[in-house]
């Protein structure tokens, strides 16, 4: 059965995530947990690397296009699910740039002073959009349904509660962090008052990451044996690959085990070792990649009976004979090497 | 009104794949795209007691269609007379619609970038000719013709027999329709 | 496509052309526009395909144009498999390959040549007519597994193979081992449509569940291979339960009561081990098929590919169409007989191939049916009685494996040149292993193709052929039927590529054949004078395809009626054949089991378990062809057996796996197709596959040619051949199934060797362990009827085993056991002196030289005295001719009467005057036609008589 969708998607769907959970953070953290001044210079770094994410991954997204040059159609017409989504990013991205444009001392340099406030508004923007992006990887996939495994509800829940446990994960690795010079900054945070913020959010970041890596272990494990009971036996057979079958270990070991359980005991009692600081969020973003990767690779079709028959049977590679047709002269090149031997004089005959 | 529609005999065809490779000549289709597969699980039952059937698979071009819906550049269209189409310049190339299709009629190659998808041969069928894979069926099941003209053979068809159609619980409204021989042999 | 091209447009021509990838020739309507083919699509007009294509057919475009396609004569530059080409042209190519065989011809003689062809792909008869010429026997095709066995059997039996079969009105049909879903395509819908319009019944024998069986009334899953018993069973019902024609058995079959008796063992009860049926089932067959009348039985390849007992099933089923009634009516099995056109065998020139050249025909003292023994029997019997016979061509050829062996071992004779056209014979011919062998050994091969196949990789030179669309094609069922569908060049051929009867037509010449060989400059004027006898308002070949396209007789039936007699040797259908009797073969069906069945050979079965069939066509392919088409094979990458599931799980092999399959004569590989079609005893292998796309360097199997190839493990050996008709063993072998491993999955350099006999290769492993006169038959002649007598020859003297007489060389006149020579006419010489023997009023010896006479002792004599009474004055006795002539007209004199008569004209003269009888107005004159004047009877002068 044909793939039609590759790593490129499925980071693209993990980095949207990723950076719309980041920026949907920043955005409660700045507006509700710690409203204050010295807050959004805290997070320049977060929302920086958030907008590096949505523009990787919206990179890989137009890289992986047939034509990218038509990339601008994507904007003309008015309901498509992945339309909305390039709309979402859009928007996130603009306005994560503003928020950073805003907070850094270059701009005070500018003839006319802007006003200050507009900062947090830019950052409610991005982050709104940024919400919206997370859910809309997930409905994308959901919307399609003659997936068997994608189309459910449930999945947009499961990609949020993923995208924003990876996004508090990446962003606690951010907070606080700035390596460029502080005067750049114009509210500067290295200072105790500064610290302690830094110290809350993170503290905060992996309290919500713990609750969230419940939840999505709830979710995930919901979703799988929803999937493994259902009466769709094409569903049916794919939870089956996962819970037992030649995706277990992939599964049980390295996403369940790995990716969630061992960064919640982590976040729960490592607290600000360097393994709670540093390993936890490194292996739940790991997680959540493998996740996309997981679910984009379970897309078999619900098939009519003998398709699955025809298709394993066709080339499942590249096969040799098949290069005859797309190298050379009208139809296939197998220039058959005696000819070509033959030939060969006349063309360099027809040289002189 | 015209409402293009096919169906197809299972009870004639005999698993040849004449429409499959006559499509790919007829269309030019890069090398692993397939339009009109004729699928089948071989034999089934238990040896004597078996039975086989074929079917002719091609794009349904549904009434209800859940590829144009999510093409997000308007490339992936539908006619009047409920040909799907995709124009290849308006493409980029996303693929969402061939996850869309419930029915696998959607394909793609890399080095074109394009969608491709089966068009009815709109060219030919809009001059008044057949679609190619119709034209080439020597055991005629594959039936083209008129759904909203009820002397067609088509509607003819569907209204004498019991057909089904593919998947009809995704509500797409397939325009394909299919006798089965549900007796198997005898 | 239609973007690009507007094939409507003015300057685009149509042209009638046809499709040639199958036996069917399809009508093809392709555009042509400034000689170029822009597209071609299925002729809506045409009576078998209606507009419809195959997946084969719609490849028309990419044959043309194909890269891979050989376009220039080329030379072999290096050693064999060093694969080193170079091009060159027509006239060196043709000058020198005719240089060479007049060489071999010089000092080998003439049979050391031999020339395989492919299926129906050639002008046959051009090349028929250049072997001839050259004076070799030896040309061959595949037709031993396709249909020529059947048509030889049921022309001996029935006169004419009964192969047009009537289903409009048929009431029963057979298809025994046949799936037109998968072989004969455009016809299959007709079947299905006709059950359900008249309620036809449809009986298929198939050990396969396949397309066709699905829509069967009856389908018989017989044991691979047991159709001999099958046919012999169902055969003994028809008989015992007196369910067949009294009419037509009384009127027209020999000897209903022998075999009734003869027919006697094989019950249904003895048939149903052999076949895995149920006694009931096959009753059911019979009565089905006897009592549902007219019915008919499709021909299929099976009954040509079971190896030694093929013959006897195909008489048992030649037997059954007579005695039901069904020959020659409407819905049954119609005999064409031969054409009112010119037919093949006409433009073949078999008469100047010399009778001595013929004994030496490979084969022929084995397999006596399908060679010239068996041939110009019959060939005289269709010419007697029809008017005209069939083909030599395809009819009466060398036994193919027997040429392939006689290269490698020399025995009987060494064949030195092998010409090859439109044939992949490592494919296609069974014991794949020893042919390659063959091809590589040969002096010296010419192939003539379309492609680089492995075969051309040994030749020395490779011409390249025009294909459908550039070369008009002809179908008439191999030259044997009556009707004739014609289609027309589309296109000149490309680049330097001809038609296969321009190659033919110019190696001739080049040989030295002259204008009386090839008296037209192109194969459609050629083909013009095959038609011109129809009388057709055409003036050219081309016209008569625009015009007509297609000629068919008015049908006919019961033709034997209107005649009087079957075109046999007794006029009747011989139930018990007097041919095959004459060739000490049993004149009636006798069982000879499957060339390796677990009844007759258990301890073979106890190594090798399960049965192989194989040498079924399967779509997309045609036998060899189409490998090296991605967009055929993109759907169908990789060879698949199928294999029941029971089995499968029993050798613990999975859909998709990778298998070894081995019998007595090696391995070879495949994937498994798991599905419960077919019998857990059996397997069914897919024929025919090699890799274009693989390494064409490498020594063992270039092209990948032995791996997967089915005939790897098929049976040419002579014990397993059918004694009659030399046909080999594709189905209702011996096999064993395993897994491939790991460590052996590569089809080796061990795998590759061949041995002579080939079932040998397992206990003694490769080489020639004996020679093929030293090998045994499934069944020794009896001793012929007419066999050599065991006086001696006398020199100056040979025996013709053709009309099995001693004849003088010199003269070929039949030296009888008396001892006096007889020529045609039957006219006695004598020995020695060759004088006549003349019996008038005495008996003398006349010397036809001088015109003496002489006594039987030799001395001078008068010669034979006028018998009659006196002879009157003005007439002369002539003892030469012995005559008596009137010296003055110089007509006889007739004694009876007393006048003289011109014998030409039947013109009455006086003997006295020489004048002339005329009745004029009813009263009697005579009339001296010098002088003009008349006389009445009296000799009384008369007025001229007026009108």
């Amino acid at each position: 059965m044909k793939r039609f969708w590759g790593w490129e998607l499925a980071t693209y769907l993990f980095l949207g995530g990723l950076g719309g959970g980041m920026l949907t953070f920043a955005m409660v953290l700045d507006l509700i947990v710690y409203p204050g001044a010295a807050t959004s210079s805290i997070l320049v770094w977060g929302v920086f690397i958030a907008l590096i994410v949505l523009a990787v991954g919206t990179g890989l997204l137009i890289f992986e296009l047939g034509q990218p040059k038509v990339f601008y159609r994507a904007f003309v017409t008015r309901t498509a699910v992945i339309k909305w989504g390039a709309v979402l990013l859009s928007i996130a991205m603009i306005f994560a740039v503003l928020f950073i444009l805003w907070e850094i001392t270059w701009f005070s340099m500018l003839p006319f002073i802007p006003y200050e406030g507009l900062a947090d508004f830019f950052l409610v923007i991005a982050g709104i959009a940024g919400f919206l992006v997370m859910v809309y990887t997930g409905t994308m996939i959901a919307s399609l349904k003659g997936r068997p495994f994608w189309a459910t509800p449930a999945l947009p829940v499961l990609f949020t509660v993923s995208a924003l446990s990876t996004g508090a994960a990446l962003l606690s690795l951010c907070v606080g962090a700035f390596p460029l010079p502080m005067e750049w900054l114009q509210i500067p945070f290295n200072t105790i008052e500064g610290a302690e913020l830094i110290e809350g959010m993170k503290h905060f970041l992996h309290m919500a990451d713990a609750i969230l890596i419940v939840l999505e272990l709830l979710v995930l494990l919901l979703y799988v044996m929803l999937q493994f009971c259902a009466s769709n036996k094409y569903a049916k057979a794919i939870a089956d690959r996962w819970v037992r079958g030649s995706w277990a270990f992939t599964f049980w070991g390295l996403m369940v085990t790995c990716g969630l359980v061992i960064p919640l005991i982590f976040n729960v009692f490592g607290g600000m070792s360097p393994v709670g600081a540093i390993v936890s969020p490194v292996m739940a973003l790991l997680g959540g990649w493998l996740l996309r990767f997981m679910i984009l690779w379970s897309c078999e079709r619900r098939l009519d009976n003998g398709e699955e028959k025809f298709y394993t049977r066709l080339p499942q590679k590249r096969e040799p004979f098949m290069d005859y047709w797309e190298e050379g002269r009208e139809y296939w090149t197998w220039v058959n090497p005696a000819q070509a031997a033959a030939e060969e004089p006349k063309t360099a005959a027809a040289a002189e | 009104m015209t409402r293009y529609a096919m169906v197809m005999d299972t009870r004639r065809c005999i698993g040849c794949q004449s429409c499959t490779i006559a499509c790919r000549t007829w269309n030019e289709l890069p090398i692993d795209i397939i339009y009109n597969p004729v699928v089948s699980e071989g034999a089934e039952g238990t040896w004597p007691n078996v039975h086989m059937n074929f079917t002719p698979m091609i794009c349904m071009h549904c009434a209800k269609p859940a590829c144009v819906p999510a093409c997000p550049t308007g490339a992936s269209r539908q006619d009047d007379d409920g040909i799907v189409w995709v124009e290849p310049t308006q493409c980029m190339g996303c693929k969402v619609c061939a996850n869309a299709c419930p029915y696998g009629a959607r394909d793609y190659t890399k080095s074109e970038g394009f969608m491709r998808k089966c068009t009815f041969c709109k060219d030919r069928v809009r001059e008044g000719e057949q679609p190619y894979c119709v034209k080439t069926c020597h055991q005629k099941a594959r039936i083209f013709g008129d759904l909203d003209d009820p002397n067609s053979e088509v509607s003819k068809l569907v209204g004498k027999f019991k057909t089904e159609r593919i998947h009809e619980d995704l509500g797409t409204e397939p325009q394909v329709y299919y006798i089965r021989d549900l007796g198997g042999r005898g | 496509m239609t973007d690009k091209i507007d094939f409507h447009a003015d300057d685009v021509v149509v042209r009638k052309s046809a499709c040639y990838f199958c036996h069917q020739n399809c009508g093809v309507l392709a555009y042509v526009k400034d000689g170029k083919l822009i597209y071609a699509e299925g002729d809506p007009d045409h009576p078998t395909n209606a507009g419809g294509l195959c997946t084969r057919g719609n490849q028309a475009m990419t044959f043309v144009d194909n890269p891979s396609r050989i376009n220039y004569p080329m030379k072999r530059a290096g050693k064999k498999g060093e694969n080193k080409w170079e091009r060159v042209s027509w006239d060196q190519a043709l000058t020198e390959i005719a240089a060479k065989l007049n060489q071999i011809k010089e000092e080998s003689g003439p049979e050391a040549v031999a020339a395989a062809a492919g299926t129906l792909r050639t002008d046959d008869w051009a090349r028929r007519r250049v072997l001839n010429f050259v004076g070799t026997p030896n040309g061959f095709h595949n037709a031993l597994l396709c249909w020529i066995p059947t048509f030889m059997i049921e022309t001996a039996i029935s006169g004419w193979s009964p192969f047009e079969t009537d289903l409009g009105t048929s009431k029963c049909v057979v298809l025994w081992g046949m799936n037109p879903g998968a072989s004969s395509m455009p016809g299959a819908h007709g079947y299905f449509d006709l059950q359900k319009a008249n309620g036809m019944k449809l009986i298929v024998v198939d050990p396969r569940y396949t397309e066709t069986a699905a829509h069967a009334d009856l389908w018989l899953p017989l044991r691979p291979g047991s159709d001999a018993a099958l046919s012999l069973a169902m055969l003994n019902v028809i008989l015992n339960e007196f369910l067949y024609d009294f009419d037509f058995v009384e009127n027209w079959c020999t000897d209903i009561d022998e075999l009734r008796d003869h027919m006697e063992p094989y019950t249904p009860e003895w048939a149903a081990p052999l076949t895995w049926l149920d006694p009931e089932q096959i009753r059911e067959a019979a009565r089905m098929y006897a009592t549902n009348r007219p019915g008919n039985m499709q021909w299929a390849d099976t009954w040509d590919q079971l190896g030694r007992s093929a013959s006897a099933g195909t008489q048992a089923r030649a037997i059954m169409r007579a005695i039901c009634g069904n020959l020659d009516v409407p819905g049954g099995d119609g005999m064409p007989g031969p054409a009112a056109y010119v037919t093949d065998e006409e433009l073949e020139r078999n008469d100047v191939l010399p009778d001595e050249v013929k004994s030496k025909q490979i084969g022929s003292d084995k397999y006596k049916l399908t060679t010239f023994p068996g041939y110009e029997r019959l060939a005289e019997i269709s010419r007697r009685k029809w008017g005209k016979a069939f083909t030599a061509e395809w009819m009466c050829e060398a036994h193919g494996p027997s040429v392939f062996k006689a290269i490698i071992t020399g025995d009987p004779y060494q064949v030195r040149a092998l010409f090859c056209s439109g044939t992949n014979p490592i494919s296609s011919y069974g014991d794949s292993k020893m042919v390659w062998e063959a091809l590589k050994k040969v002096e010296f091969m010419v192939v003539l193709e379309y492609f680089m196949t492995p075969t051309a990789l040994m030749a020395d030179y490779v011409l390249p052929v025009a294909g459908a669309m550039e070369r008009p094609v002809v179908h008439t069922n191999y030259g044997v039927t009556d009707s004739i569908v014609a289609s027309e060049r589309a296109i000149d051929p490309l680049y330097e590529r001809k038609s296969d009867y321009d190659i033919w037509r110019e190696l001739g010449l080049a040989c030295g054949q002259g204008k009386e060989a090839w008296p037209y400059d192109s194969l459609e004027e050629e083909l013009f004078h095959v038609i011109e006898p129809l009388g057709m308002p055409v003036s050219s070949y081309d016209e008569f395809v625009e015009k007509y396209r297609m000629y068919y007789p008015p049908v006919r039936y019961k033709k034997h009626e209107a005649r009087g007699q079957f075109c046999t040797n007794t006029g009747k259908v011989e139930l018990n054949s007097t041919v095959f009797q004459e060739f000490g073969y049993p004149g009636m069906p006798t069982y000879l089991g499957a060339p390796e069945n677990e009844v007759d050979d258990p301890e073979v079965a106890e190594e090798y378990p399960i049965v192989l069939t194989t040498g079924g066509g399967f779509m997309p392919f045609h036998h060899s062809e189409h490998f090296n088409n991605p967009i055929i094979r993109y759907i169908k990458p990789d060879p698949f057996f199928t294999i029941n599931p029971e089995l499968a799980e029993k050798l613990d092999i999975k859909d998709g796996d990778w298998c070894w399959i081995e019998t007595r004569r090696g391995r070879m590989k495949q994937r498994a197709n798991v599905e419960p079609a077919i019998d857990p005893r059996a397997i069914y292998t897919q024929r025919g596959w090699w890799f274009p796309e693989r390494d064409w360097n490498d020594p063992d199997q270039p092209f990948g040619c032995l791996e997967s190839n089915t005939n790897v493990i098929t049976s040419v050996d002579d014990e397993h051949c059918d004694p009659l008709t030399g046909c080999w063993a594709n189905r209702g072998l011996m096999c064993k199934v395993y897994k491939c491993t790991a460590i052996d999955h590569e089809f080796t350099h061990e795998d590759a060797q061949f041995s002579i006999p080939g079932s040998d290769f397992a206990t003694k492993g490769a080489g020639v362990h004996s020679m093929p006169h030293e090998q045994k038959m499934a069944r020794e002649f009896a001793e012929p009827i007419f066999a050599q007598p065991d006086t001696e020859v006398p020199e100056g003297f040979a025996w013709d085993y053709k009309t099995r007489r001693i004849y003088e060389e010199s003269t070929g006149m039949t030296l009888d056991p008396s001892g006096w020579l007889i020529d045609e006419a039957g006219t006695y010489y004598q020995q020695g002196t060759h004088f006549k023997y003349v019996n008038y009023n005495g008996d003398f010896l006349l010397d036809e030289a001088n015109g003496k006479y002489y006594d039987f002792s030799g001395n001078p004599s008068e010669g034979p005295q006028y018998a009659g009474a006196e002879l009157p004055a003005g007439v002369t006795w002539n003892p030469v001719t012995l005559t008596t002539v009137h010296d003055k007209t110089g007509f006889r004199y007739d004694g009876d009467s007393g006048w003289v008569i011109d014998d030409a004209t039947g013109t009455y003269y006086d003997v006295a005057n020489g004048w002339k009888y005329e009745n004029v107005n009813g009263v009697d004159y005579l009339h001296d036609v010098q002088g003009d004047a008349w006389y009445d009877m009296q000799y009384n002068a008369v007025a001229a008589p007026q009108n």
